[in-house]
């Protein structure tokens, strides 16, 4: 938490238009015992690494006389090296950081001490209080103002800019894997193979219950277009893992959720869920949105894999497919089934309802991640609502990011919501876009009155997260094909989201979703 | 092949204990709360903080798998031990009773 700055000071900076409290916050809010703590844990491990690799690699002789098979010998000297080799890097981590703690209390107190500095000299030049003291020169006051005040930001500039070439220096240290050397297990000394991974048994589990619907009457359809989404996007060797199937959800609307890249072993992990009229039925537009993140996401962060899990596992307004929806209904109850789906599209009711449940589902596919993966969720539209709702009730995100959202859902006001907090949830919305210029809850707003009369005085979606006061981290951005309205108006177009994960909003969000947020462009909340 | 079973299991020996010297690390065991760590404000430092968190994951991932490895390593060592007493036993007479793995 940073200290409060000298509200004087600050006050009469910015009557010179000096922005003092930006720097001095970077500076002040420094956490050198996080740092020191983090370097203490690795500062134990590194040894213990490279004690490791010594003590395999001691009985490679024995094992040389007692295996004349060259493989156990080069297995076990693999192993021994790749410990130490672990160790090693554990250690220049862990120095690394302990270095860099002696750096950032310096900068903090050098910081404090520029501060005070300067407080004291303002209040000798302009005490606080009624302005404007007979006797003195005010333009003499002013200069030596701002002679104090353009000192202390430069100064503060300068501590900045230190901390920032200590901050890429870590990045740079910090992006290393020590497990990176580690062989597979070999089957040369009588290892079997890693087990078939988490992952692989519940996706097989999937896949079985998948099977089963083809051959019933009832789901048939159904099945038979997830299985043919699920082959194309296996085109090309992508490893695709079926993460929740039933066919029979949400009145025959059904709920799938996979994965496209592995789950298992991927650097990174990102949860896309669309919005309004998704199919869990049709979902190749996904699919390709998903394969074009993890091609981004591989130049972004060379040497990572990412895993992209498509959502559409709850139950999305007006995502029924022909044949779907109640196949055996027609007619009235048809045209009433229908009705009440069009009904839960203007309004947070279903995400609000379903986030507990959107959480768990969350957490039970990313327990299947790697315990380092970094973990993403990302909504568009209608599944942003959503994505905020089970991040507030606990989904366990490292960053959030809402693409074109009509709001995070009612009861939420802030990101401090999430776990994620406010530095690592993100906004993209397109200038032109319909939904986020709030043109849509216009009608949202008619509709619930028309529901609920005046009793929820909010919009139906809840919260703009693009808002100054929600304090999410807002992106610069526009889509690479700006289509507005007549007279330049903002237009439903800009709302597809295709266009939300491709050109320079694509690039964005692999910055994000990589761990990189630093290199993201931002702008002012509205 | 040339395989000396006493000492194939003297070195599964030693590589149970480098597993047990890893498994004793507290650090190894430490559950890491991403959103607790806090390197300070701003875009930089949020960026820092995510990776000073996934470094120590990582770090710990790694020291799992080498646990991993190294049980694997122990019982194809103690595996083939077993595997060559039995066979050794039987071109000398009947085959032993009880478990042919040797206790560690």
């Amino acid at each position: 938490m940073s200290e409060p700055p000298d509200a004087h000071l600050v006050q009469v900076a910015a009557r010179l238009g000096i922005d003092l409290t930006t720097p001095w916050q970077r500076l002040s809010g420094l956490r050198p015992d996080e740092v020191s703590n983090v370097a203490r844990c690795l500062g134990k491990l590194g040894p213990t690494l490279r004690a490791a690799g010594g003590n395999l690699a001691a009985p490679v002789g024995a094992l040389r006389q007692a295996w004349s098979a060259p493989e156990p010998v080069s297995y076990l000297s693999a192993l021994s090296a790749a410990a130490s080799s672990a160790g090693e890097q554990v250690t220049a981590a862990a120095e690394q950081l302990t270095a860099s703690v002696a750096t950032v209390q310096q900068l903090k107190q050098s910081a404090a001490q520029a501060m005070r500095s300067a407080a004291v000299a303002v209040s000798s030049v302009s005490p606080a209080g009624p302005s404007g003291v007979l006797g003195y020169d005010q333009q003499a006051l002013r200069d030596r103002e701002r002679l104090i005040c353009t000192g202390l930001a430069e100064r503060l500039a300068g501590l900045v800019a230190e901390l920032d070439a200590l901050l890429s220096r870590l990045n740079t240290v910090l992006a290393g894997d020590p497990g990176t050397a580690l062989p597979p297990p070999s089957a040369a000394v009588g290892a079997r193979a890693d087990p078939v991974s988490a992952v692989e048994r519940r996706s097989a589990a999937n896949t079985a219950k998948l099977n089963a619907d083809l051959a019933d009457p009832a789901t048939q359809p159904f099945a038979t277009l997830v299985k043919k989404n699920l082959a194309d996007a296996a085109a090309g060797n992508t490893p695709v893992q079926l993460l929740g199937y039933d066919a029979r959800a949400f009145d025959g609307q059904g709920r799938v959720a996979y994965s496209v890249g592995d789950l298992a072993t991927a650097d990174q992990v990102v949860m896309l869920t669309p919005g309004v009229s998704s199919s869990p039925a049709n979902t190749a537009a996904f699919t390709a949105m998903a394969k074009r993140l993890i091609a981004e996401n591989a130049v972004t962060a060379p040497g990572t894999s990412t895993a992209v899990i498509v959502n559409t596992g709850y139950d999305i307004p007006l995502s029924g497919f022909p044949g779907a929806r109640d196949p055996g209904r027609s007619g009235v109850g048809r045209l009433l089934d229908d009705a009440s789906d069009i009904a839960a599209a203007p309004n947070d009711d279903i995400a609000r309802a379903y986030g507990p449940q959107a959480a768990a589902d969350a957490n039970g596919y990313l327990m299947l991640a790697k315990n380092s993966a970094l973990t993403s969720g990302v909504g568009h539209s209608y599944g942003s609502t959503l994505t905020s709702q089970s991040a507030k009730q606990g989904a366990k995100y490292d960053t959030v990011v809402f693409l074109g959202s009509p709001g995070v859902g009612r009861g939420i006001d802030s990101a401090s919501a999430y776990r994620s907090g406010t530095d690592r949830t993100f906004v993209i919305d397109f200038d032109g876009d319909i939904v986020t210029r709030g043109v849509t809850d216009l009608a949202s707003d008619f509709w619930g009155a028309l529901k609920d009369g005046a009793k929820e005085p909010e919009h139906s979606w809840g919260a703009d997260p693009a808002g100054a006061a929600f304090g999410a981290q807002r992106v610069n951005t526009a889509p690479t094909k700006d289509e507005r309205g007549p007279l330049g108006t903002a237009s439903v177009k800009n709302h597809s989201m295709d266009k939300y994960t491709s050109g320079d909003a694509l690039a964005q969000l692999s910055l994000i979703t990589t761990g990189r947020s630093s290199r993201v462009r931002r702008r002012p909340g509205k | 092949m040339n395989i000396d079973t006493a000492a194939l299991n003297g070195i599964a020996g030693q590589v149970y204990r480098v597993q047990l010297d890893l498994v004793g690390n507290p650090v190894v065991g430490l559950v890491v709360q991403t959103s607790g760590l806090s390197f300070g404000p701003g875009p930089l430092g949020a960026e820092v903080s995510l990776a000073m968190t996934r470094y120590l994951q990582r770090a710990q991932e790694a020291t799992r798998v080498l646990i991993h490895r190294g049980a694997q390593l122990e019982s194809g060592l103690v595996y083939t031990a077993a595997a060559m007493d039995t066979v050794e036993a039987s071109a000398a007479g009947p085959a032993p009773a009880g478990p042919a793995v040797a206790a560690r």
